[in-house]
């Protein structure tokens, strides 16, 4: 019999933890991926030196993670996330925000940790972690369940909302155009791009003016790199009831050019998100539509439902029906935490919860994990007490961009469950945006945050384990 | 706290006021200091207290004038003697008032840890970080305890909630001492082993276990920065009868269960051997009552230790060493 050798059991340790995790990013435009990323690197890598910047992150907290680097992405097929750039946009005097993301961008983290367990604990020797994070505009997510849609479908539904609410009056140009040029006439190529073009500009409106979430197709207001631009001069048609499309008339055309963005654009792209993915974050500024009033808000929550269709669990999943995708943790994030007081913080996350609660238990039927939690990727702001209206309230502190005075802002009552109709009153349409903390330019001492560790443990803690 | 269902004239909306603060705020980890405990409420003493009171007062009394009287008869019987019974009853009296002072500073730690026992589960977030932070102070002096109270500190921000604070307390130093605790207990079950085995008389096996039972009960209470003297411990021994009882319960369910096996399994071990591993499992679960009564903030669901993870971490302990 052979001596059991106890200098591989190192070997044992590496066999028994190395793994790599692919980590999607994701959320509507203005959520915070950019920061979000930014924070999770800068403060992974000065994890070794500073770990007391997380300490909810198991790994971190117990001094386990002996190293952290960031290495060059395999192969040239996706962009680098622009770490550098980044970190020098808030290192910069004063502090700036680095710019959002237009397109898919990868970084790759690699850690080194001790196993916690106590069979990698008694084999001695260190793990490997490599974690690929990948970002990308949240609007394409909105795409997905287009691969299941026809183009009359389709069509039908978004014409039906952009007819009604705060929609129907940025709506008005391009519905006339379409009066002008009907389903059944004959086809026009650059009708059909000004028809593009006057739709383009109403969900522009529709992000900027109300700030509505529910814009379909993603790709029209963040293309990303598309060679070929044609692909997206199309947009919803009003069909006669029973109506057929006939070969030549506007309608055909524009099917034709629906069919080809699906299988040209969305289909590949989510072919390459899915394979491998096995978290997920997805980041929702829910303060600001709540701010923004009642539309704005329920807005969101149909995007969040239409995003959350694309992850239902178990077989029914259209992502792992379409590319085998197998995401088995889900994080939904509140974002900008530090715009409310501590307390407030608790109801953020409560009312995030609230939101995806459903799927939440279909996920646990499924055997996979979502949770919700309210989180500041880059932490701005300080919390304070003012007097408002002779009533003393909890406020938070903050320096406000391109400011030189701080400004005490009171965020309103945040409400644990979506609120009912009674809740909204005004518009609140001054959301401050604070300037960024300035951090150093080498990485060491981390990023402010709140929360981010919680995240962290919740989406790489068990790998870390 | 303001509610969604509050009437909306009532209720304020989002508002930004400007200041005149300038400057950028400074958003670096910091250090907690140390934080003071808030004076316990005003309560009247009870009447047992204000009549110990008095007989103290009298014994003490009674003791100082004949101490008084024997120091002057010394003196009756010349100077060196008389400052010799001087020295004497100085030295006796410094004695006594130390240990009087350790004693009402070991009642007073004791008395603040049930104080944050009773406040911390009702507490709101707010005050939940002052009272953990007043915990993490009591075992700050605990020598065992202070690095861990520190690396609590390091990692506690102020945009922390009480919840956050809690669960980074329990994590940073709870988690430590508890081990410490279970090592304790682990300790203590093996010498009762010991004790059981090699002990010739029932009586002297009683004797020595009920003495290490008293050594593992204030060791526990240490490692949660209680430090009891003689008072302490008898107050600390009075909050176990509630949780010997649970001990006794188990003596009798052990008993049951020893009768029940008593032909199949214990037939085939030797008595002394059954019996000795019985006294270990009673000295554990005495510890286990122990750690639950003294911890600063109670176990949570699930958090609670047991007697089989004690016995894994026993082996554990020995593969480790």
């Amino acid at each position: 019999m052979r001596p059991l050798r106890f200098d591989r059991l190192p070997i044992l340790t590496g066999l028994l933890h190395d793994r790599n995790v692919r980590l999607a990013v994701t959320g509507l435009s203005g959520s915070g991926k950019t920061a979000f990323i930014t924070s999770l690197v800068g403060n992974v890598l000065s994890a070794v030196g500073r770990p007391a910047r997380l300490p909810f992150l198991r790994a971190a907290a117990e001094r386990r993670i002996i190293a952290a680097r960031l290495s060059a992405p395999e192969g040239q097929t996706v962009a680098p996330f622009p770490v550098r750039d980044t970190i020098a946009a808030l290192a910069a005097d004063p502090p700036r925000w680095p710019p959002s993301t237009t397109d898919l961008r990868r970084a790759d983290l690699s850690l080194r940790f001790t196993p916690a367990g106590f069979i990698g604990r008694a084999a001695g020797g260190t793990a490997k972690l490599g974690v690929e994070i990948l970002d990308y505009p949240g609007e394409w997510l909105l795409d997905l369940p287009l691969l299941a849609q026809s183009f009359r479908d389709w069509s039908r539904t978004t014409l039906d909302l952009a007819r009604r609410g705060a929609r129907a009056p940025l709506a008005r140009d391009w519905l006339d155009f379409l009066a002008r040029h009907p389903a059944d006439g004959a086809a026009d190529p650059e009708a059909a791009r000004q028809a593009h073009d006057l739709y383009r500009a109403f969900l522009a409106a529709c992000r900027t003016q109300e700030q509505l979430s529910l814009l379909q197709p993603g790709r029209f207001l963040n293309p990303g790199q598309i060679t070929d631009t044609s692909l997206l001069w199309f947009c919803p048609m009003p069909f006669a009831v029973g109506g057929r499309v006939r070969e030549g008339r506007m309608a055909a055309l524009m099917e034709a050019r629906f069919e080809a963005y699906k299988r040209v654009v969305v289909q590949p792209f989510f072919s390459r998100l899915a394979r491998g993915v096995d978290r997920q974050i997805v980041l929702v500024d829910v303060l600001r539509t709540l701010n923004a009033g009642t539309e704005a808000f329920a807005d969101q929550r149909l995007a969040l439902e239409t995003i959350l269709a694309a992850f239902r669990f178990g077989r029914r999943s259209l992502l792992r029906l379409l590319f085998g995708a197998r995401v088995d943790r889900v994080l939904f994030a509140a974002t900008k935490a530090d715009h409310v007081p501590a307390l407030q913080r608790d109801h953020l996350e409560a009312l995030m919860a609230n939101l995806v609660a459903v799927p939440t238990l279909q996920a646990q039927r499924a055997h996979a994990r979502v949770a919700a939690t309210a989180l500041a990727s880059i932490r701005c702001t300080e919390d304070g007490t003012d007097v408002i209206d002779g009533r003393k309230v909890d406020i938070v502190i903050g320096l406000p961009a391109g400011g030189e005075r701080r400004i005490h802002f009171f965020p309103g009552i945040v409400p644990v469950t979506p609120p009912p109709e009674g809740f909204w009153g005004e518009r609140f349409t001054e959301f401050p945006v604070f300037q960024p903390p300035r951090i150093e330019r080498a990485a060491g001492n981390g990023v402010p945050h709140i929360n981010l560790d919680k995240a962290l443990d919740f989406l790489l803690g068990d790998a870390l384990a | 706290m303001t509610t969604e269902t509050e009437p909306i004239r009532e209720r304020l909306r989002p508002r930004i006021v400007k200041t005149g603060e300038t400057g950028r705020l400074d958003l670096d980890l910091t250090a907690v200091g140390e934080p003071r405990l808030a004076p316990p409420p005003r309560r009247f003493p009870s009447p047992l207290a204000v009549a110990l009171t008095g007989l103290g007062i009298l014994v003490a009394g009674v003791a100082g004038i004949d101490l008084v009287q024997f120091v002057d008869g010394a003196f009756a019987h010349g100077t060196s003697v008389g400052v010799l019974a001087a020295v004497t009853v100085a030295a006796g009296a410094g004695g006594a008032a130390y240990w009087l002072v350790a004693e009402l500073r070991g009642l007073m730690r004791l008395r603040s840890v049930e104080r944050l026992r009773r406040l911390i589960p009702s507490a709101l977030s707010g005050e939940l970080k002052q009272e953990i932070d007043a915990a993490a102070a009591i075992l700050a002096r605990d020598p065992l305890l202070g690095e861990a109270v520190m690396s609590y500190r390091a990692v506690i921000e102020p945009h922390h909630t009480g919840h956050d604070a809690l669960e980074l307390f329990a994590r940073f130093v709870l988690a430590p001492a508890d081990g410490l605790a279970q090592a304790a207990i682990r300790r203590a079950a093996t010498q009762a082993f010991a004790i059981n085995a090699i002990s010739p008389t029932v009586l002297l096996d009683t004797l020595l276990f009920a003495v290490r039972a008293m050594r593992l009960i204030r060791e526990i209470a240490e490692i949660y920065g209680q430090r009891p003297g003689l008072a302490g411990t008898v107050h600390l021994l009075r909050r176990l009868v509630g949780g010997a009882g649970l001990v006794g319960a188990v003596d009798v369910v052990g008993g049951v269960i020893a009768q029940q096996l008593g032909g199949a399994v214990l037939e085939r071990l030797s008595a002394g051997a059954a019996e000795s591993a019985y006294a270990a499992q009673k000295m554990a679960r005495l510890g286990l009552v122990a750690t639950a009564l003294c911890r600063p903030i109670e176990f949570r669901p699930g958090e609670a230790p047991s007697l089989a993870g004690l016995v894994s971490g026993l082996w554990k302990s020995h593969t480790n060493g």
